[in-house]
């Protein structure tokens, strides 16, 4: 038992006498570092001048250039400082310079040009994303910690996989829209789920890629802004990009097209009867136009009969009683129609599928031309033809 | 990434039965010579917590994680349990990685909420705990040990050591025990188990899900350490086997949720984390999936190797093998930070003397991290 308690004499003296010691162990000597905090949390920051790291036993601001004092010692996992005094400082190390265009996409990056290399940035810039900036910085494990950048003029043409802005309306609304900027189509890939009317006038921010067609790959729905619709204009000074206003009578009818009397542009997205005035608003395209919004103005049934008024090439109503009908073996006919003084043939092609008898009352609209130096009527479609007066 | 995986396996495994290579020490070492990547350190740290029981349960040479696993691992081994020591290192730090990944989703809400006044005010609670644990006089004693180790902690981190933690730890729990083995002279003793498990299954489970929560709980606070959160495991049971499981999975859960706790929050709550590059959120998924893997592969050659460590160590004399160890053990205290270094190994020994031979437990040696805790700016 004795024996026990001397030991435990024993060791309380040995603990005091390694206490004592340990207590008046001189602590290194101050030391001073400036650099980049590269990393910070919880009271503990890392710090480097891009030759050397430093973990400081602070909570410093990612980014910031300080200037700290204290005692530097070795650890496993680097050096490390217990600081006395943190101050802010300027770089007094070497950085790096790097020019590119500022791209934060999941992450911060630099697209240099002339390459297809990019630099990750630790940290954003307050910059708008794809202005061209210089930054000074420091790498730290492969990523760039800005110190200073400066805002650069952006290069007046684009470059291949580099970011450009444009400005332009949406001519075709697909997977793939097409854009408009005044002088050039450009195609744009957009985000998923993202969609774009036709018409719309946007702001498109992306990375220009020259494939078939000058192309922009957009990685962000933010990237877009819808500006408004483009400008309406009369339809007679419209130019492509622009919304065309007017009223015209359809003088003819494709598949899925009309073909108007006061342009060459045939409208599409839209369906009106021969003959029919409508109203339109129009997006003008390369060869065509598309309808925004319109509607029939005054239907072909307010028209004139035109039978006494033969022109060649205009477009008429002509109304009248079945004089006389014949059908060739090729199952072509001819219908004479007549009213008052005044006659036409009308031109019965076998796939209008119409069968006249004589004293009928019809109206069908069609296109004056002459047959064999005789006035006829041309008929695109079965509906063009009605029987009674309509 | 086998390549990586492998690496960092064989790290783990490496620093894992060695004893006094500290997993954080030789994670700095791969990453200096350029092997530095997440998934290498990841592995490296996680095989480590499923193999440092050899070195603890053979030799009673601890690390920061298991130092509070080496007296009930000795009371075990001297009774000839050695492969169940081992096995339930093994299985409690399996069953962690399990019952951890349901418990990530629920982690990810309370982590980023975490403030420091929490962590001071757990580990308060913590050392009142510790001392209410013991009876009559032996409080006092407790105190005392609790309060002698809180000094010598703050005079050590007040010091420039590199490897402070090790000097500490292996002085107030590795060396008396040693030291003690190395006097009493005798060999290794028989083994005379099989490996089996003298455990009722569900009671196994419970503890390391137990262990697991801990885990969790201690890689939230950065003042709450494994040996802080296996303390409070030990309120909850009652003999050595339990409390070995509540130990091993701790020390498992708390490297799986600290990796976790950074890839959410970018808070680094251990030295393996430190050398990791940050990641999104959502490469947690892809980490359990290693994690799993790891664990399994562990599991297969994990008891086989430490059979073969242990034949090896029957061969050579116990008492030159423990004079070995401690030699060991010195050197590297000096190699890491010379005297000073040195010195502390001898106070931190000291009072793990001093705590054996008051009777009180070791645990109050915790007050090393504890005091330093409460009282710094």
């Amino acid at each position: 038992m004795m024996q026990r308690w001397k030991l435990i004499i024993l060791l309380m003296i040995g603990i005091f006498l390694v206490f004592s010691v340990l207590a008046r162990i001189d602590k290194p000597g101050d030391e001073s570092f400036v650099g980049l905090c590269v990393y910070s949390s919880d009271g503990f920051s890392v710090m480097t001048n891009g030759k050397t790291s430093l973990g400081v036993y602070a909570e410093l601001k990612l980014g910031g250039i300080y200037n700290v004092t204290g005692g530097v010692f070795n650890t496993s996992s680097g050096l490390r400082m217990r600081p006395k005094y943190i101050r802010p400082s300027l770089p007094t190390f070497p950085t790096s310079d790097i020019k590119g265009f500022y791209w934060p996409s999941r992450g911060y990056y630099l697209l240099i040009p002339d390459s297809e290399k990019r630099t990750k940035l630790a940290l954003p810039l307050n910059i708008s994303k794809g202005d061209m900036v210089n930054v000074k910085g420091l790498f730290y494990r492969g990523r760039l910690y800005p110190v200073a950048y400066s805002k650069l003029t952006p290069p007046s043409n684009p470059r291949d996989g580099m970011p450009w802005r444009v400005e332009g309306v949406v001519l075709y609304s697909s997977r793939k829209p097409i854009l408009w900027n005044g002088s050039d189509k450009i195609v744009l890939y957009l985000p998923y789920s993202l969609r774009l009317k036709p018409g719309t006038e946007v702001k498109v921010l992306g990375i220009f890629r020259r494939y078939s067609m000058p192309s922009l790959i957009v990685d962000s729905q933010d990237d877009v802004t819808v500006i408004g619709m483009a400008p309406r204009v009369p339809f007679m000074e419209a130019g492509i990009g622009k919304i065309a206003v007017g009223a015209c009578m359809v003088v003819g009818r494709g598949k899925s097209s009309l073909r108007l009397d006061c342009t060459k542009l045939r409208l599409t997205g839209f369906n009106a009867r021969m003959g029919d005035t409508i109203r339109f608003e129009a997006l003008v395209r390369k060869s065509s136009l598309l309808c925004l919004n319109c509607s029939v103005q005054e239907g072909r049934e307010e028209l004139p009969n035109g039978i006494c008024n033969f022109s060649p090439g205009e477009f008429v109503k002509v109304h009248g009683r079945v004089e006389w009908v014949r059908i060739y073996g090729n199952g072509f006919g001819l219908a004479n129609v007549t009213k008052d003084n005044c006659w036409v043939l009308l031109k019965l092609r076998k796939s209008l599928g119409i069968s006249l008898t004589t004293n009928e009352a019809v109206t069908a609209y069609g296109t004056f031309k002459t047959y064999h130096g005789m006035p006829a009527l041309n008929i695109e479609s079965g509906d063009d033809v009605c029987f009674g007066n309509c | 990434m086998l390549w990586e995986l492998l690496i960092g396996i064989a790290g783990g495994t490496l620093s894992g039965i060695s004893p006094g290579i500290h997993v954080n020490t030789l994670a700095a070492l791969i990453s200096n010579l350029g092997l530095r990547n997440n998934l290498t350190l990841f592995t490296l740290g996680l095989t480590h917590t499923f193999m440092d029981v050899v070195p603890s349960a053979f030799l009673g040479v601890p690390d920061e994680g298991s130092a509070l696993g080496v007296l009930p691992a000795h009371r075990l081994v001297l009774n000839g349990r050695t492969m169940e020591v081992v096995r339930i290192a093994l299985w409690a730090s399996f069953l962690s990685v399990f019952l951890a990944v349901p418990l990530i989703p629920l982690y990810s809400k309370i982590a980023p909420l975490y403030r420091p006044t929490y962590g001071r005010i757990a580990v308060l609670l913590l050392a009142l705990l510790l001392m209410l644990t013991e009876r009559g006089v032996k409080r006092f004693y407790a105190l005392i040990v609790f309060l002698l180790a809180g000094i010598l902690g703050a005079l050590t981190f007040h010091l420039t050591l590199s490897q402070p933690f090790y000097h500490l730890f292996t002085g107030l729990f590795g060396v008396p025990v040693i030291a003690t083995a190395f006097l009493a002279g005798g060999k290794l003793p028989e083994v005379r188990d099989d490996g089996d498990i003298e455990m009722d299954g569900v009671r196994f489970l419970v503890f390391s899900a137990i262990g697991t929560v801990l885990g969790g709980v201690a890689s939230l606070i950065p003042t709450f350490t494994a040996s802080q959160a296996a303390l409070i495991g030990s309120f909850f049971s009652r003999d050595e086997r339990s409390f070995l499981t509540v130990v091993f999975s701790v020390n498992t859960a708390n490297f799986l949720f600290s990796t976790a706790n950074f890839l959410m929050t970018g808070r680094r709550r251990n030295g393996i984390v430190v050398l990791m590059e940050p990641q999104s959120g959502s490469a947690i998924a892809f980490y359990i999936l290693v994690a799993l893997f790891v664990s399994m592969v562990v599991l297969l050659y994990g008891e086989p190797l430490a059979g073969l460590m242990l034949s090896l160590s029957e061969k050579v004399n116990y008492r030159a093998l423990n004079a070995s160890v401690l030699t060991f053990l010195v050197a590297i205290s000096w190699a890491f930070d010379g005297l000073i270094g040195l010195l502390v190994l001898v106070g931190a020994s000291m009072i793990g003397f001093l705590a054996q031979e008051l009777g009180v437990k070791r645990t109050n040696c915790m007050g090393v991290i504890m005091i330093p805790i409460l009282i710094e700016e």
